[in-house]
């Protein structure tokens, strides 16, 4: 490894600089080698500018939760609980396969009954590389987007692939 | 390594049929909406062609469920004809990749119907298809992650 700031050849693995002391964990790990990855790599969520969760209390009816994500066109809606804390997440998907079919009224069940509890969150600053990874390994199509100083956010799919669309014509 | 967009150059060669492809839930215009979500939920796809004597009449989503079926209150003995939609747009498996990502990315489709030269249906492509395809790519700067970025050990590893 050579080290960044004087060019001295230093074993492979070691932490700081044998010659000069200067830190050298930034040599370790992967590099990009191409603009792709290094876009997967080096942006954050927030470039992807993630539209605000809308949120329903857990205690609402899933006809409710249905009625709301059709007006505001998503596939998912967060699910707050009274304290306005995030508790789960309710997608189109959890509708089709856990309720249709086992519940006949859609007013007498409540989304608590059927959310994805404790979703996986990601954080604003964290690389497009993890969202694509939970979404890849996990089968996730929406990850709720932590921000410092605004409420949570969410992304798609859709997002990542239209953010890397335009980036890659 | 020169700094070059290798990513358009895989894109634009490579043919939809190097992709995964979802074997479709195939459906008549007449089923049920019932008879739809249970076929669904047996083969834990989000999409199911209609096909109409090995053509495709429409495809039936979940947004299609959520949006023209439960939102306002349909029964769900409604045959599945009424509430598809209707001609969707379709590509054939010698298509480029670099195609069906600027479909579902400038249209917003979440599923497009795969199909041969007589129309005949072949499979069905995934957004979450192409996102796999686009990982399958960078396996060391996507799989190699850990699970969770913000883990901290509460113990140093090693003796």
């Amino acid at each position: 490894m050579k080290c960044p700031s004087c060019g001295y050849q230093n074993i492979q693995g070691e932490d700081n600089c044998d010659s000069c002391q200067a830190d050298l964990t930034s040599c370790d790990g992967v590099t990009p080698k191409s603009k792709v990855e290094r876009v997967l790599m080096e942006d954050h969520l927030s470039n992807l500018k993630p539209k605000q969760a809308i949120c329903v209390n857990e205690n609402a009816t899933v006809l409710q939760a249905i009625q709301k994500m059709n007006e505001i066109r998503a596939g998912s809606v967060c699910v707050e609980n009274d304290a306005h804390e995030m508790s789960g997440i309710l997608t189109e998907r959890d509708i089709l396969m856990r309720v249709m079919g086992k519940y006949a009224d859609l007013t007498k069940v409540s989304v608590k009954e059927v959310m994805t509890a404790d979703p996986e969150c990601l954080e604003e600053e964290d690389t497009l590389a993890y969202a694509l990874h939970q979404m890849s390994v996990k089968r996730y199509r929406h990850i709720p987007v932590l921000r410092a100083d605004q409420a949570p956010g969410i992304i798609t799919a859709r997002d990542v692939l239209q953010y890397l669309a335009k980036l890659f014509p | 390594m020169p700094m070059k967009n290798k990513l358009s150059d895989i894109l634009n060669k490579n043919k939809i049929q190097t992709m995964r492809v979802h074997i479709p839930v195939l459906v008549t215009p007449e089923s049920s909406i019932k008879d739809v979500i249970a076929k669904l939920q047996q083969a834990k796809q989000g999409c199911a062609v209609v096909h109409n004597q090995e053509k495709i009449a429409g495809i039936f989503t979940e947004r299609d469920l959520l949006t023209r079926v439960l939102g306002p209150g349909l029964p769900l003995s409604t045959a599945v004809g009424q509430v598809m939609t209707g001609e969707p747009t379709c590509l054939r498996m010698d298509d480029l990749v670099a195609t069906a990502i600027g479909l579902m990315s400038s249209k917003g489709f979440r599923h497009i119907p795969l199909v041969n030269e007589q129309g005949r249906i072949q499979g069905v492509l995934s957004v979450r298809g192409v996102l796999d395809y686009l990982a399958e790519h960078f396996p060391y700067q996507i799989y190699n992650l850990p699970p969770d970025p913000h883990k901290v050990n509460d113990f140093r590893e090693g003796a």
